[in-house]
C-alpha cells in the first residue's frame, strides 16, 4: 500500500537529496576551481611583475641615459633618487669619483670592484650605450642590487638601485592578492620575501603546485625572471584560499537549507491544498448513499477538477447502481413473493453448497432456522445420510440432472418423511447452484405405514375369524348332533329345531355385535342381552303377559366369553319363558349384569315364575340347556348357584376378562 | 373285553359334550373332559388313558401339540388331534408323540370312530 502523501514526501526528500548532493559537488568542485584561480592567477601575476619589474629598470635605465647627458651630474642625481650609488671607476675597476652615495655604502674612491659580481659584470659589459646586470647582493652593502652601467672615457659610469624601494613595490602587489612573493637565485636561495616573517631560506625544488611549509600549507609558483636572472616565487597560504572556500560554503549551506524549508513548506502545502479535499472526499465517499446520487458537487470541492470530476464520476456511478439495485430488488422480491407462496419447503445452495435462502412455511422456528443455517454449507448443517444423499442431489445438478429422494428425519416429536427435488440453477449457462424443494410427506407415510400395519392386523384378524368361524360351525354341528340325541316325536323335533335356532341366533348376535366395533374382539353386551332377550320373547310368541326388566351396566365382554355367555343366556330365558309361566298369568324376568368388585361380574337371571322342582340340582339335570348352563359357565370359569324361593334364580360369578 | 379309556382335551364344551356322546356310543368310556392343557397333564398321568382326543387350540394361549408331547414324556398314548386350522400343527415339533392323527373341524362323527379305533388298535 502506498498513499500519496507518502510518495510526495519520497519525491520531495529524492530532490532534497539530489540538490544536497548538488551542493556539497558544487563545494569541491568550487573548491578545486577556486585552487586552480588561485595558481592561474599566481602565473599571471608573477608575469605581471616581471613586466612591472623590467618596466621599472627600462624607466630608471631611461632616466640614467637622461643623466649621463647632464652636465652637472651632482646636481641631476637628485632627480633620480632611485639610485642609491652613483660613481665612476676606471679601467681596472677601481672607483674613481663618487657621484652620490647611501649613508650604508661601503664605497669609497680606490675600491676594488674587481672581485665582486659587479666587476664581473663591467668586464663582460659589451660596448653600446647602456647595460643592466642581474639582481644580486652587491658589495656595498649586502643588499640587493641592480647595476645600471655604461662605458665613460675609459672607464664605467656605474647606477646601483638598491631593492628596498623594490621590495616596497612587491610587498604591494603581494598584499592584494594575500600572498607571499619571494626573490631567489638561479640556485634557489632565496634573496627576500615581502613577508618578513616568512622564515625561508631556499625555495622548495618541488614545483608541486601545493607544498607545507612548517605546518603550514601553502599554494606555490615560481618563475625565472630573464631580467633580474632570478627567480620570482609566489606562496599563497591554503587558508587564505579556504577562507574563501568556507564562505563557498557558508552560502552553499544556506542554499541547501532554504531549499530544505522550501521542500518542508511545499509538502506541507500539498498536503493542505490536496491531501485535505482528497481526505474529505474519502470521508464523503465512504458514508456515501446510493440515494444521494444528483446532488450537486459540495462547494469545497468545486475549485479541484479532478476532485470533482471524481465525484461527478461516482454520482453518474451512484445512478447507475441505483437503477441496478432498483431491478434487482425487483426481481428478487418477485422471486421472494414466488419463494413465499409456496407450501412446500425451498433451499436455496450456491455453487458451494452453502445455503442461501431457506423457506420453511409453518415451521415454529421458520426464522431462526433461516437465520441458523443460511451461509453455512449443507454439509455443516445436515447429518451423515442426508448429507451423502443431497452431496449425490449436487453432483447429478452439476452434470445438468434433477435429482429427487426420499428423506426421513429424526425429531423430537417423531420421524418426519420428505420427498425432496433438487434441481440445478444454471447462472450464465454454467451450473450455479441447486434449488431443493422439499415435501414434507410425512402424514401420507404415516397413513402408508398405518394402512400397513392394518392391513397385518387384518390379516391377523381374518385368521382368527376363520378360526373361530371353524370352530363355532363346530359349536353348531355339536349342538346339532347333541339335540338330536333328544328328539323322539314330531313335537320334540319341532322344539329341537327352536331350541337350535335360537342357540345359533345367540351366537350369530355376538358376531353381529361384533362387527360393529374396531378390534372385532369385543361385544357391548348390555346391548345384547336387550336384542337378545327381545328376540326369545318374539321367538316364544308370548303376549305382553311376561315383562323382562334390566339392571344391566355398560359391559363389554371379549368374545371368547360372550359366545358362552350368550348361550347361558339364551337358555336361562328360554328356559325361564317355557317353564316359569303358567299361561295368561303375568310373570316378570329379572336380568342383571353388574361389576362384583376384583374385575369379577355377576350375571343373574331370576324371574316370578313358580320355580324349580324339588330337589332340583343342576349337575343332574336331564335338560340339555341346563346341562348346557353348568358346562358353559365351567367353561368361562364362572360359579354357578341356583335358588329356588319365589321363582329361579340363577347366578353366574365369573372373570369378566378371560 | 373292556372298554377303552379316552381322555378328551378341549376348551369348548358343547364340542366336549358332543365327542364323550360320539365315544360313549361307540363304546368308548370317557374318563375325563380337560379345558385346560394344564388340567389334561395331571388327570392323565392318573388316569392313564388308551388315547387322547386333543384340541390344538386351548385357551390361555394353551397348546395342545404341547401337551401332547409333554403327556408323551411321561407314557406313551396315541393323541388324536382335531384343529381348526391343519397348519397348526408342525409335525417336526412332535418327538415324543409316535402315534397320531390329525382331524380338521367340524369332524365328521363316522371319522373320529375310523381314527379312534386306529389309534387304539381295534
Amino acid at each position: 500500500m502506498r498513499s500519496i502523501r507518502f510518495t510526495f514526501i519520497l519525491l520531495e526528500g529524492l530532490t532534497l537529496a539530489v540538490a544536497l548532493l548538488f551542493s556539497i559537488l558544487l563545494l569541491y568542485i568550487l573548491q578545486d576551481g577556486i585552487k586552480d584561480r588561485y595558481i592561474s592567477s599566481h602565473v599571471t601575476s608573477m608575469e605581471t611583475i616581471e613586466i612591472m619589474v623590467e618596466n621599472y629598470l627600462d624607466d630608471n635605465m631611461r632616466a640614467f641615459k637622461n643623466f649621463i647627458d647632464m652636465p652637472d651630474k651632482e646636481g641631476a642625481s637628485r632627480f633620480i633618487p632611485v639610485y642609491s650609488d652613483i660613481y665612476y671607476c676606471s679601467d681596472r675597476l677601481h672607483v674613481t669619483v663618487i657621484i652620490t652615495k647611501e649613508a650604508e655604502s661601503h664605497i669609497f674612491p680606490g675600491y676594488d670592484l674587481g672581485k665582486s659580481n659587479v666587476g664581473l659584470f663591467l668586464a663582460n659589459m659589451g660596448s653600446g650605450s647602456l647595460h643592466h646586470s642581474p639582481m644580486y647582493r652587491s658589495p656595498e652593502n649586502d643588499g640587493l642590487s641592480v647595476y645600471i652601467a655604461t662605458r665613460y672615457g675609459n672607464g664605467f659610469l656605474v647606477g646601483r638601485i638598491g631593492m628596498e624601494k623594490f621590495r616596497d613595490y612587491l610587498a604591494r602587489i603581494a598584499g592584494y592578492a594575500n600572498s607571499i612573493i619571494t626573490l631567489a637565485t638561479k640556485d634557489g636561495y632565496i634573496l627576500f620575501s615581502t613577508d618578513k616573517s616568512f622564515h625561508v631560506n631556499m625555495l622548495p625544488s618541488r614545483t608541486d603546485q601545493e607544498i607545507e611549509i612548517s605546518g603550514q600549507k601553502y599554494l606555490y609558483t615560481r618563475k625565472h625572471s630573464e631580467i633580474l636572472d632570478n627567480y620570482i616565487a609566489m606562496f599563497t597560504p591554503l587558508s587564505t584560499v579556504y577562507l574563501i572556500v568556507r564562505t563557498v560554503q557558508y552560502y552553499v549551506i544556506v542554499f541547501a537549507i532554504i531549499i530544505f524549508v522550501m521542500i518542508i513548506a511545499k509538502i506541507t502545502w500539498q498536503s493542505l491544498m490536496i491531501m485535505r479535499p482528497l481526505g474529505s472526499l474519502g470521508a464523503l465517499l465512504g458514508a456515501w448513499d446510493l440515494n444521494r446520487a444528483g446532488e450537486e458537487v459540495p462547494g469545497k470541492f468545486i475549485s479541484y477538477d479532478e476532485i470533482s470530476s471524481v465525484y461527478d464520476i461516482f454520482q453518474e456511478k451512484s445512478i447507475q447502481i441505483n437503477n441496478a439495485v432498483a431491478a434487482l430488488r425487483e426481481s428478487e422480491e418477485k422471486f421472494r413473493t414466488t419463494i413465499a407462496a409456496m407450501v412446500d419447503q425451498v433451499f436455496v445452495f450456491n455453487g458451494e453448497g452453502a445455503f442461501v435462502l431457506c423457506h420453511t412455511p409453518g415451521a415454529d422456528d421458520a426464522g431462526a432456522f433461516a437465520g441458523a443455517v443460511v451461509g453455512k454449507t449443507y454439509s455443516e448443517v445436515m447429518d451423515g445420510e442426508t448429507a451423502q444423499k443431497f452431496n449425490a442431489a449436487f453432483d447429478a445438478n452439476k452434470r445438468g440432472d434433477s435429482s429427487e429422494f426420499d428423506l426421513s428425519i429424526e425429531k423430537t416429536a417423531g420421524t418426519r418423511w420428505y420427498s425432496v427435488r433438487v434441481s440445478p440453477n444454471r447462472i450464465n449457462d454454467a451450473y450455479g447452484g441447486s434449488i431443493a424443494v422439499v415435501r414434507d410427506i410425512t402424514e401420507r407415510k404415516m397413513a402408508e405405514q398405518q394402512a400397513q400395519l392394518d392391513l397385518m392386523e387384518k390379516d391377523i384378524l381374518l385368521k382368527e375369524i376363520h378360526h373361530r368361524v371353524k370352530n363355532n360351525l363346530n359349536v353348531i354341528t355339536s349342538l346339532l348332533n347333541l339335540q338330536s340325541d333328544q328328539i323322539g316325536d314330531r313335537e320334540q323335533a319341532i322344539e329341537a329345531f327352536r331350541e337350535s335356532r335360537n342357540r345359533i341366533f345367540s351366537m350369530a348376535l355376538v358376531h353381529e355385535k361384533l362387527y360393529q366395533t374396531k378390534s372385532f374382539s369385543q361385544v357391548n353386551f348390555k346391548e345384547y342381552i336387550e336384542d337378545m332377550t327381545g328376540e326369545l320373547i318374539h321367538a316364544y310368541a308370548l303376549g305382553e303377559h311376561v315383562s323382562i326388566a334390566f339392571d344391566v351396566e355398560e359391559i363389554m365382554l371379549d368374545i371368547n366369553v360372550a359366545i358362552p355367555c350368550g348361550l347361558i343366556l339364551n337358555e336361562l330365558v328360554s328356559n325361564a319363558l317355557k317353564h316359569a309361566f303358567t299361561e295368561n298369568t303375568p310373570g316378570r324376568i329379572a336380568i342383571s349384569l353388574k361389576s362384583a368388585g376384583g374385575g369379577a361380574l355377576e350375571l343373574e337371571v331370576s324371574d316370578s315364575g313358580k320355580g324349580l322342582p324339588e330337589g332340583f340340582a343342576i349337575v343332574s339335570a336331564k335338560s340339555l340347556g341346563l346341562q348346557l348352563v353348568n358346562l358353559l359357565s365351567k367353561q368361562i370359569g364362572g360359579a354357578l348357584t341356583v335358588e329356588s324361593a319365589r321363582g329361579a334364580i340363577f347366578k353366574i360369578r365369573f372373570a369378566g376378562q378371560p | 373285553m373292556t372298554k377303552k379309556n379316552v381322555m378328551i382335551v378341549e376348551d369348548e364344551v358343547i364340542i366336549a359334550l358332543e365327542l364323550e356322546m360320539i365315544l360313549e356310543r361307540a363304546g368308548y368310556a370317557v374318563t375325563h373332559i380337560s379345558y385346560t392343557a394344564e388340567d389334561a397333564m395331571k388327570y392323565a398321568e392318573a388316569d392313564r388313558p388308551d388315547i387322547i382326543i386333543m384340541d390344538v387350540m386351548l385357551r390361555d394361549n394353551g397348546s395342545g401339540i404341547d401337551a401332547a408331547e409333554r403327556i408323551n414324556g411321561m407314557f406313551a398314548v396315541p393323541v388324536l388331534f382335531i384343529t381348526g386350522n391343519r397348519k397348526l400343527i408342525d409335525e417336526n415339533s412332535l418327538k415324543n408323540t409316535s402315534s397320531y392323527y390329525v382331524m380338521s373341524k367340524p369332524p365328521c362323527e363316522n371319522d373320529i370312530i375310523k381314527n379312534v379305533k386306529m389309534l387304539v388298535g381295534d
